[in-house]
C-alpha cells in the first residue's frame, strides 16, 4: 500500500477500518483475497489451461486481475505466489475471509466449468450483501460521499435493495429510483423495501428495464428536473456496456448531479472480484480503468478519496 | 412474496392462528392484541434446514444468523433476500 493511500484510508475510511480491527487487519484480509485468487487460478489453469479464459468469465477475471497485479505471466503460469496470510482476529475481518472460504468450497474448477449450482452461487452473493463487514463498508461509503445532501437519488442496478435500505435508514430523500435488469433482484429489493416492483410507492420507484438507456424515459417522467445523485456502489461491473450506459445516466442527470462511485478493483481484492463475476458481474476493473470508463462517458472527476484500498471511492460530475 | 404467510404468531404468547385480516389490529385466541402488519411482513414459521450439506457452504457467522432467524421466527429486513433465496433453493423449508 502506498503511503499516501494509507494516510487517505485513515482519513476518509476510519469507521470501516476501526470496525475491521485497524489497518493491519484490513491488509491481512486483502492479502487473503489475493491468496485465494492465486489458489483458484492455479487450479483452473492446471485443470483447464489458458483457454479457460475464453470459456469462463470467472477464469478470465482471475487471469486479468492476477496478470495486472504481476502474479501471473502472459502464458498463464504463476509468476509469484503470495505467502498465506495470518488468519485475522477481528470478527468482521474473519467474515470477509469466511466468504472466500465458502466460495472455495464450491470449487474454482466447478465454477469455471459451469458445474456449480447457480442457486448456491446466488446464496453466497446474498450472504456477502448481508454480512456485517459489507454493511459497515456500505454505511461508511454513504457517509463519506454525503448521501444525506441528496434528495433525488438514482441507483442503477439496485441489486437486492440493501444499499437503498441503508440510504433510507440514514435519511429520507424525496425520491429514490432504483433500476435493475434482473427481475429476481428487483423482486428481492421490493420485498426488502416493502414496495412493489415497477411502481412508485412511498417515494421509492423500482424500474425493470434491460439497460439504463431503456429506463431513461421512465426516469425522466418520474424526475423531470433530473436526479441529484447517482449511486454507483459496486455497480459499474454489473453494467453490460458501462460507457454506453453511463452516457444514458447523463441523460437523466441535472447540471449539478454527482456520481457517487465506489468500486472493487483488481489492486485490492482480486478474489472478491472474481467471486462477484462468478455471481454474474460482467467486468473487472483496475482503478484507472474505472476512471477511464467514467471519462469516456463524459464525466469529470470532482474528488477522489481512495484509489484502491480497500476499494476505489470518488465523486464525479458532468 | 414468499415469506408472507397465512398463519401468524402472537408475539406475546406464541400461539399460531389464521387472522381474519392481513393488516391492522388483531386479537389472538388468548386475548392478546397486536398489530398484524408489524409481525406478518418479516415472520417465518416452522422453518427447518432441509439441506445441511449446502447450508454448510455458508460462512459460519451467516449460518448462525440464519439459525437465529429460524429460532426466533423473525427475519431482519437485511436478511430477507437471503432467507428467500435459501427457501427457493430448498435449503430451508418453512411450512
Amino acid at each position: 500500500m502506498r503511503f499516501v493511500e494509507e494516510i487517505n484510508v485513515l482519513r476518509y475510511y476510519k469507521p470501516f477500518i476501526e470496525a475491521a480491527g485497524g489497518v493491519g487487519q484490513v491488509k491481512r484480509v486483502l492479502g487473503w483475497s489475493t491468496w485465494y485468487a492465486v489458489k483458484w487460478w492455479d487450479k483452473v489453469f492446471s485443470d483447464l489451461g489458458l483457454s479457460s479464459i475464453r470459456e469462463s468469465v470467472f477464469a478470465r477475471a482471475l487471469y486479468i486481475s492476477l496478470k495486472i497485479r504481476g502474479y501471473v505471466r502472459e502464458d498463464g503460469h504463476i509468476k509469484k505466489r503470495p505467502e498465506k496470510p495470518e488468519y485475522p482476529t477481528n470478527s468482521y475481518a474473519i467474515e470477509f475471509v469466511e466468504l472466500h472460504e465458502s466460495f472455495d468450497r464450491i470449487g474454482a474448477v466447478n465454477v469455471a466449468t459451469n458445474r456449480a449450482d447457480e442457486n448456491t452461487i446466488s446464496i453466497v452473493y446474498s450472504t456477502m450483501l448481508s454480512q456485517g463487514w459489507y454493511k459497515i463498508l456500505r454505511r461508511t461509503f454513504l457517509q463519506l460521499v454525503g448521501i444525506e445532501r441528496h434528495q433525488v437519488i438514482f441507483e442503477p442496478i439496485v441489486k437486492e435493495g440493501h444499499d437503498a435500505m441503508a440510504v433510507l435508514e440514514m435519511h429520507k430523500p424525496k425520491l429514490y429510483i432504483g433500476f435493475d435488469y434482473r427481475r429476481d433482484n428487483l423482486e428481492l429489493a421490493a420485498a426488502t423495501l416493502g414496495v412493489k416492483p415497477g411502481e412508485c410507492t412511498k417515494g421509492i420507484c423500482l424500474i425493470h428495464a434491460s439497460t439504463i438507456c431503456d429506463a431513461v424515459h421512465r426516469i425522466r417522467n418520474i424526475a423531470p428536473w433530473g436526479v441529484d445523485a447517482v449511486l454507483l456502489l459496486h455497480t459499474l461491473y454489473w453494467l453490460i456496456d458501462p460507457v454506453r450506459e453511463l452516457q444514458c445516466v447523463a441523460a437523466v442527470a441535472g447540471k449539478n448531479t454527482q456520481l457517487l462511485v465506489g468500486q472493487q478493483v483488481v489492486e485490492s481484492t482480486p478474489g472478491l472480484l472474481a467471486m462477484v463475476v462468478a455471481m454474474g458481474a460482467k467486468h473487472v476493473f483496475s482503478w484507472k480503468g474505472v476512471e477511464n470508463t467514467l471519462k469516456a462517458a463524459g464525466f469529470s472527476l470532482q474528488k477522489r478519496y481512495l484509489a484502491y484500498t480497500p476499494y476505489y471511492i470518488a465523486i464525479w460530475g458532468r | 412474496m414468499a415469506l408472507r404467510l397465512e398463519k401468524v404468531k402472537c408475539p406475546v404468547c406464541g400461539v399460531e392462528f389464521v387472522p381474519p385480516t392481513t393488516h391492522g389490529e388483531v386479537v389472538c385466541p388468548n386475548g392478546h392484541v397486536f398489530n398484524i402488519g408489524d409481525v406478518e411482513e418479516n415472520s417465518v414459521l416452522d422453518c427447518e434446514i432441509r439441506d445441511w450439506e449446502r447450508f454448510a457452504l455458508l460462512p459460519l457467522s451467516m449460518q448462525n444468523a440464519v439459525l437465529e432467524v429460524i429460532q426466533s421466527g423473525r427475519v431482519p429486513k437485511d436478511l430477507l433476500p437471503l432467507m428467500r433465496r435459501l427457501r427457493e433453493s430448498g435449503i430451508v423449508v418453512c411450512t
